[in-house]
């Protein structure tokens, strides 16, 4: 399902978080990169029909979401993991996913059941299939929100910074079989991990302070620091003006990488950027627009 | 009948909650004995008895469903599912309510069977429990929906009770409080205005339960972070 945004605004009282946003999205895995704050669970929330806008048009899929039956149209066809999906802590693992498959709509107890035993299998939770949800750890509850937003097989997948917190295996073993269920659908990936959307996703938006900021493939980004990126071995306090990326001491004195319009420092040289580094360009130019 | 395993896990799902009511009888039940065991004379044992039916349980239950609607971990999944939410409040706020119901019925009959009962005609035994349950689950969803506290909204149902019960005779005797008094069968008994009493109770227990229900189908109020 193709996602059509044009002048989407959401205000809470005085505080703006979507600001007049564009945004198209064909299909595939799409990244949505953000630092916090920027309105990124707030897009969530109304692509996933939870909140209404305040002004603008969304289109998922030809439906309209300012309509009780666009909304509904496009729910009976979304999965969506929430920042924090809270569990009922005394449910199994089984019983939770029944629960929702029944919200869903899925009425025949045995395609629910054989469903579940499939998707169970697909995050590796088929062993704790009986225990209680209280006693799983961040990464197996990451495992069932996903789970669930799979069941009745979604054209429309929306799971919000799903990484966060995870340790690297975990989170990369997450965002692997985020990529693998993305064929023949569309997941929307949000993050302010650069590298989770580096690894999954060839196009992506890039959101700062309710608008989007680039949209595009994911390696253009690394383009925004072309000519701007500089490495810079110092012995004192980080050069002032620009942006400092990383800093590493070693025997010379300290590596700094910086991200700066103007040449820092006459001993400066232009480096080739990093993807991260070309994200912090985009973030900088937002800010000084 | 299709929805009928959806019913079985608000059942499984309501855990503790659902046996406040329970809890609610225990407590009445140890407090006549030990009442019984101090030599308290029969008529006060009934009475005591009847007060579990009519101010203990419908507390309970007024709690138990501030818990329904306050607490849900899972809540912001449930608004983006084709099953709007309130229909799933609805049914939790059922089963809580039938459990209620079934134990205040079972009791009353018990009471009945075993000579105990001190209160109106068995056919609007009903109307001791319903009308103060009704009222004070009203009151406590309201309360929760408008403030999104469950401190806010338990304090407030539990001072609500309490103060009928301190000024039980203010209560009685002002005649624009008169058809809220929630206590009228155990602190005075079954007057000529019992009925209108039970009536005024439970329309305008139905009423604050309806708006509450109204302010719940705004999802923007049941998003925000919760307090405790
Ligand atoms: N329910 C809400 N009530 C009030 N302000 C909110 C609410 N949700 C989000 N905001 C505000 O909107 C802005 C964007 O938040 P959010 O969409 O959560 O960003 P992100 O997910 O990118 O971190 C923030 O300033 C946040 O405080
Ligand atoms: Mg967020």
């Amino acid at each position: 399902m193709d996602i059509q945004i044009t002048g989407l605004r959401r205000t809470f009282g005085k505080v703006t978080a979507l600001d007049g946003l564009d945004l198209a999205v064909p299909g595939g895995m799409y990244g949505l990169l953000g630092t916090n704050g920027a309105g990124k669970t707030t897009l969530m929330r109304v692509l996933a029909g939870v909140l209404p806008p305040t002004a603008g048009t969304v289109r998922v899929g030809g439906h309209d979401l300012t309509t009780r039956t666009g909304r509904l149209a496009v729910q009976r066809r979304l999965g969506y993991l929430p920042q924090d999906l809270g569990l009922y802590p005394d449910l199994s693992a089984q019983e939770f996913l029944d629960y929702v498959g029944l919200l869903k709509g899925l009425d025949d107890t045995a395609a629910r059941r054989r469903q579940i035993g499939e998707l169970l299998d697909m995050v590796g939770l088929t062993d704790a299939v009986g225990r209680k949800l209280r006693g799983f750890s961040g990464g197996m509850r990451r495992r069932v929100g996903i789970a669930q937003a799979l069941l009745g097989d979604p054209a429309l997948v929306v799971v919000d910074e799903p990484t966060a917190g995870l340790d690297p295996e975990e989170r990369i073993r997450f965002r692997t079989l985020l990529a693998s269920i993305a064929a023949g659908r569309t997941v929307l990936l949000s993050t302010h991990i650069v590298e989770d959307v580096a690894q999954t996703c060839r196009d992506t938006a890039v959101m700062a302070r309710g608008r989007v900021v680039f949209n595009g493939p994911v390696a253009d980004i690394v383009q925004r620091a072309e000519g701007i990126t500089w490495e810079l071995v110092g012995q004192g306090p980080p050069p002032a003006g620009g942006v400092v990326v990383s800093a590493v001491s070693r025997s010379d004195g300290t590596h700094y990488r910086l991200v700066s319009p103007t040449r820092p420092d006459p001993r400066a040289v232009p480096v080739q950027p990093s993807l991260e580094e070309g994200y912090v360009a985009l973030m900088h130019a937002g800010t000084s627009a | 009948m299709k929805h009928l395993p959806l019913w079985r896990h608000e059942l499984r799902r309501a855990g503790w909650t659902a046996c406040s009511p329970a809890a609610a009888l225990a407590a009445t039940l140890a407090l006549t004995a030990a009442a019984a065991a101090f030599g308290t004379a029969r008529p006060q044992l009934e009475r005591i008895l009847l007060t579990g039916l009519e101010a203990l349980i419908p507390l309970s239950a007024g709690m138990a469903a501030v818990a329904v609607v306050s607490r849900d971990p899972s809540r912001e999944l449930q608004l983006t599912l084709p099953t709007p939410y309130t229909t799933t409040l609805g049914r939790r706020l059922a089963v809580l309510g039938g459990l209620s119901a079934a134990l205040s019925i079972a009791f009353s009959a018990a009471l009945a069977l075993g000579g105990w009962w001190n209160g109106p005609g068995l056919p609007y035994a009903p109307l001791v429990w319903a009308a103060p349950l009704l009222w004070l689950t009203g009151l406590a969803l309201l309360v929760a929906a408008l403030g999104r506290s469950v401190v806010l909204a338990t304090t407030t149902v539990a001072a609500v009770w309490l103060g009928e019960q301190l000024f039980a005779t203010s209560f009685a005797t002002t005649p624009g409080l008169r058809p809220f008094f929630l206590f009228m069968t155990t602190r005075i008994g079954v007057p000529t205005d019992w009925d209108a009493n039970r009536a005024a109770l439970t329309t305008s227990g139905a009423l604050l339960a309806a708006l509450a229900l109204i302010l719940l189908r705004r999802p923007e109020r049941l998003l925000t972070e919760e307090e405790t």
